[in-house]
């Protein structure tokens, strides 16, 4: 599903394999694109017991950004569910790092 | 199998749907007063007997009973708690809201003798008050009565290993043996009340701590975990998150500062003064910090770890302990990592061009 918002692009590519869900996202998550990921994903979670965001193509994250990835998390682990994020590429690891989202996001290569 | 006791193996399978609803009442009931204490237990458990268990019992002793309302263990429930005293007090709501054929219980701590030693439970026969429960059409769910023990779980262990024994009662067992599990017995009794013993001090000692945490007397204060969740607790490190916060007008997210703990002790902090100097002494260093890291980027949200993350890395920069320790302290914090190299490499390099860690020792041999 490409979005096109605000002169922001992001794609997100979703796959389901039992109760896993995988999110691609790629491109910018930003003020304009960071909803879209948000309304697409959070109905997936009522059968979700692990959603894994693959990040490898991931070029820019914002603020809004970070809000959803915490929403996420948030009411993933309510649930006792687990969330991991992957291939995240140094700007966007940073970003995390500085933010310290990176002290309780899981991530894997 | 007798006329008599299949009589009453007829009326089991006739019941046994009570004795179900029974196990589900006592079960919720005694889950709630674990809900009500505030403190975990090791294990709730019920059990219905089953239909073979209750044929071997009418085998041996069927003549004891005139129906299954004179059987008192079709239905048991059993409580092990952590501590000895903690049995004391699910005794007391039991006694409290469950109708007690007290005719019939034993707390066999009574039936020892003074230099005796043995199996210490409290073993209840009781039946459901109406006020807890009543359904018109089944009014045997209110007549049946059941069991229920409370035990610590050292009595538990004591009672389960007697168990495996297999003999059904002390007169049975050998002289030494008997001797020998008595004499255990009576070192569980002593175990039993000095564990409740820790966890007074523990609470004491924690309640001690908050108070002294809250007078900002830190220096008679060791630094341990339960005096490090007393600091946060009293606001920690919020004055450093504030100030860092105010550079992108930043909402400030909760987040767990436990790894941090294990960080200051390897800076060697021994007393809550230390890690407390440490965080005012560095407070403006951290800012300057921060704003070279955040200052131009849209980020307006950071979590409660980043206060403290900063001021170590500004504590470690300014002591000179290089490089390869701010790496040491990202492994510590996010985990052994890839980009951990970088990321130190990095944060050194913001804190030279603070006039930080130029004299530093290792950062050659790293880089």
């Amino acid at each position: 599903m490409y979005i096109f918002s605000g002169g922001s692009i992001m794609d997100i590519i979703k796959k389901k394999t039992g109760t896993e869900l995988l999110v691609k996202v790629v491109g910018r998550l930003d003020t304009n694109t960071a909803p879209d990921l948000e309304s697409s994903v959070l109905p997936d979670f009522k059968t979700c017991k692990k959603l894994i965001l693959e990040l490898g193509e991931l070029d820019y994250i914002s603020s809004a950004g970070l809000r959803v990835i915490l929403t996420f998390y948030k009411m993933l682990s309510a649930d006792g569910k687990t969330m991991v994020v992957k291939h995240v590429n140094d700007e966007v690891m940073e970003v995390f790092d500085m933010t310290g989202f990176s002290s309780f996001l899981v991530f894997e290569e | 199998m007798d006329l008599h006791s299949q009589f009453i193996l007829d009326q089991y399978k006739e019941n046994i749907n009570s004795f179900k609803t029974i196990e589900k009442i006592v079960k919720k009931e005694l889950e709630s007063y674990v809900q009500d204490f505030g403190f975990l237990v090791n294990s709730i458990e019920t059990r219905i007997k089953t239909y073979d268990s209750l044929e071997g019992k009418l085998e041996l002793k069927g003549y004891k009973y005139q129906t299954l309302k004179d059987i008192t263990d079709i239905m048991g429930g059993r409580v092990v708690t952590f501590y000895n005293d903690q049995v004391e007090l699910f005794a007391a709501k039991i006694e409290a809201n469950f109708d007690i054929d007290w005719e019939n219980s034993v707390d066999k701590r009574r039936i020892l003798k003074l230099d005796q030693f043995g199996y210490l439970s409290r073993h209840y026969i009781c039946s459901i008050p109406k006020k807890m429960y009543f359904d018109p059409e089944h009014p045997e769910i209110n007549e049946f009565r059941f069991e229920i023990q409370l035990r610590s779980i050292l009595q538990h262990t004591w009672a389960s290993i007697h168990h495996d024994t297999g003999y059904k009662n002390d007169i049975e067992v050998p002289r030494d043996i008997l001797r020998a599990l008595n004499r255990l017995a009576g070192l569980l009794e002593l175990a039993d009340d000095a564990f409740s013993s820790i966890r007074n001090q523990l609470e004491d000692y924690r309640r001690r701590v908050k108070q002294i945490v809250k007078s900002g007397d830190f220096e008679s204060v060791d630094l341990d975990f339960d005096s490090y969740n007393a600091y946060l607790d009293n606001g920690g490190f919020s004055e450093i998150n504030k100030k860092i916060a105010t550079i992108n007008n930043m909402e400030i997210e909760p987040a767990s500062l436990r790894v941090f703990f294990e960080v200051f002790k390897s800076l060697g902090f021994h007393t809550l003064k230390d890690l407390d100097d440490f965080a005012k002494n560095n407070s403006y260093l951290a800012y300057e910090f921060a704003v070279r890291q955040f200052a131009g980027k849209d980020v307006d949200i950071i979590t409660e770890t980043t206060g403290p993350l900063t001021l170590c890395i500004v504590y470690i920069l300014s002591q000179d302990m290089g490089v390869n320790i701010i790496k040491l302290l990202l492994d510590t914090v996010y985990g052994p990592r890839k980009n951990n190299d970088t990321l130190a490499k990095k944060y050194t390099a913001i804190g030279k061009s603070m006039g930080l860690g130029i004299h530093a020792s290792g950062d050659e041999q790293h880089e």
